[in-house]
């Protein structure tokens, strides 16, 4: 009691010392917090979006991009596959379950998807108001593109060609390339947290249509492939497979016989996280060090203001308080830094994770909030009041060991 | 008998070579409940060393001390830390008061000190103590006539506002004994004789014991007895 009055009493003494150390601690900690935040919550989605999907069968070039375009649907498709080729590999018995996917449109931004049903149960995605598609040209919309475009069921709208983001394919000056085709809203769908809230899902006869009538705006491969074949296209399947055993040999199988390739999403993400992983730890490092140096300004300062207060240590002996009461003075002064910056830094992390999110989610449409508590911020939390109690360690024991008598005679 | 010590040595540490270094002996030394005493002598007599003595800040190398019936050589440290917080009153010379506090804050905090085990069978009545205390401490600020200055911090005083308010936080606790190294030796004649009259009022209004080290031979005629050290010993 005593001592945190004391304590108090001194840290008020000099405010702008103390709100120093307070700040320099919570920038530390908010900048992990911030980091921790945005790592979880990506890694999370990525895992959310990435789950019941074992492989991605699609054209042959880069396997990130296949599964940035076809599972995160971030990045412009590969190519196309033809039907008739994908069907004698999915007919194989290491295959449980073939999502098909016809990709290569948008609706303000939002990927049209031309898909089965099968690819709502992938994300146990429901309809939340109207029905699912059941003849073509009829589409149903994910959550956040319902919020983001105000479409209501039962109101039609034109797919666009190209991905509008940064696919370097037309998008405001065409974006009425397929209105003679427009699609009719008959479902919105329910909140999901995954890729699929921000895409517009319809068949994959919708999609065949709308090209097929428009054959001016495909690029040549696709036309060419077309013309020869006569077949349909799909963009890729998503694979489940029958048993974990296929995960051996079937990538191989698909990529050794066939002008199609295979990437599974868990190795793409582990390749992406090893990436970008340098960045991150480069990061953690940086904030640890700033934290490091928050608790050397603690001991700093504590050092500093012990040489300063030396005689008041001597006066509170000689009023009667005991050695560990002189100890805890400091002690306190230690854990009242690093209760306040860790408390700072905390709201500060969060502010920064949500301000990443306002960031993040127009550029890169991951949603991110700062309002989640992540397990890893006990950590940093205990580490950072950890780091000013041990900062107050030795000053505490500075202040312990003085003799009255000495330390009067210094004076 | 308030204090008797029988076959004193005392000194400082040295820290070289771990041995105690004697700066005074002392055979006997009794002193009487309101026996008011001078320790004279120049300065490096050990004045200051038998005073901390005194105010169980230091032990000595030989021989007992009893204050009160107690054998405070004896005591552990947090003990005797707390023997004298509750029972004996310091003023020094220069260094009277804690900066970072308010005077009012720096008598409460004297309060507290020496009260947080004298009180506790009182805890359940915290706050009426704290309010007395709080009242204590004002009419004490009063009497001093400096009540005006509850609230400055010790920057604000002058060195003799100062040395007043640490006389009123020396009796606060109502000791036994109010210890005084060198209280007037900085100070010119007129304020001399000011704080050494305070010292005496205060004690005899607390009934505190007053003991004074010094070697200002200005105060001598205020006391019936003195102890004079350094040439004897």
């Amino acid at each position: 009691m005593t001592a945190c009055t004391l304590a108090s009493a001194y840290l008020r003494e000099r405010l702008l010392a103390t709100f120093l150390n307070i700040l320099l601690l919570s920038l530390g900690v908010g900048a992990i917090i911030a980091l921790i935040l945005t790592l979880t919550q990506a890694e999370q989605r990525m895992e959310r979006d990435t789950a019941g999907i074992d492989l991605v069968i699609g054209a042959k070039g880069s396997p990130l991009q296949l599964i940035l375009s076809s599972v995160f649907q971030v990045d412009i498709p590969t190519g196309n596959i033809g039907l008739e080729e994908a069907a004698t590999i999915i007919a194989l018995p290491q295959v449980k379950r073939a999502v098909p996917l016809a990709l290569g449109d948008s609706y303000k931004t939002f990927p049209i998807v031309g898909t089965t049903p099968d690819y709502l149960h992938l994300y146990a995605a429901s309809v939340q108001s109207g029905r699912l598609w059941e003849k073509p040209l009829e589409a149903v919309v994910g959550a956040e593109v319902a919020k983001a475009t105000q479409l209501r069921v039962g109101q039609s709208f034109a797919g666009a060609h190209g991905l509008g983001t940064s696919g370097g394919l037309a998008n405001g000056n065409n974006s009425d390339a397929h209105a003679d085709h427009p699609y009719q809203l008959v479902g919105i769908l329910g909140t999901t947290g995954t890729v699929i809230d921000r895409l517009v899902l319809t068949s994959l006869e919708s999609i065949w249509l709308i090209h097929d009538h428009n054959d001016e705006y495909e690029d040549t491969k696709k036309a060419t492939q077309e013309t020869h074949k006569g077949g349909h296209e799909v963009t890729a399947y998503l694979i489940e497979y029958a048993t974990p055993l296929a995960a051996a040999s079937f990538p191989r199988r698909v990529n050794a016989s066939s002008s199609m390739q295979a990437a599974a999403p868990a190795m793409e993400t582990a390749r992406l996280f090893a990436l970008i992983g340098v960045g991150i730890t480069t990061l953690k490092v940086f904030a640890a060090i700033m934290m490091v140096c928050a608790g050397l300004g603690i001991f700093i300062g504590l050092m500093n203001t012990l040489n300063d207060r030396q005689a008041d240590l001597a006066l509170l002996r000689i009023l009667g308080a005991s050695r560990s009461t002189v100890c805890l003075t400091i002690m306190a002064q230690g854990f009242a830094l690093g209760l306040a910056g860790v408390i700072l830094g905390v709201a500060l992390g969060h502010a920064g994770g949500e301000w990443m999110g306002f960031v993040i989610g127009k550029t890169h449409r991951i949603p991110l909030t700062g309002w989640t508590w992540a397990n890893e911020e006990w950590w940093i939390i205990a580490a950072a009041i950890g780091l000013s109690m041990i900062a107050a360690l030795f000053p505490a024991w500075r202040a312990y060991r003085d003799a009255v008598p000495e330390t009067l005679n210094r004076l | 008998m308030l204090i008797q010590i029988n076959h004193l040595s005392a000194g400082y540490l040295n820290r070289k070579n771990a041995t105690m270094t004697s700066v005074i002996a002392l055979d006997r030394l009794d002193i009487a409940c309101g026996q008011h005493t001078l320790l004279l002598g120049p300065s490096g007599c050990g004045k200051t060393t038998l005073l901390n003595i005194l105010a169980c800040l230091a032990r000595p190398i030989t021989g007992d001390v009893t204050i009160d019936s107690v054998r405070v050589d004896l005591l552990s440290e947090a003990k005797r830390d707390h023997f004298r917080g509750q029972k004996i009153g310091l003023v020094m010379q220069r260094l009277h008061l804690i900066a970072a506090l308010t005077v009012s804050d720096n008598l409460l905090l004297a309060q507290r000190l020496a009260g947080a085990a004298k009180d506790h069978a009182a805890h359940s009545s915290d706050r009426t103590n704290s309010t007395n205390s709080t009242n204590s401490i004002n009419v004490m600020l009063e009497k001093l006539g400096i009540a005006h200055k509850a609230k400055s911090y010790p920057r604000e005083l002058s060195q003799g506002e100062a040395q007043r308010v640490a006389i009123a936080r020396a009796v606060l606790n109502k000791p036994l004994l109010v210890l005084a190294d060198e209280p007037t030796s900085a100070l010119d004649d007129h304020h001399a004789e000011a704080a050494i009259s305070l010292l005496f009022e205060q004690a005899e209004e607390h009934g505190a014991t007053l003991i004074v080290a010094t070697h200002d031979a200005r105060i001598k005629s205020r006391f019936t007895h003195i102890v004079q050290l350094g040439q004897s010993a």
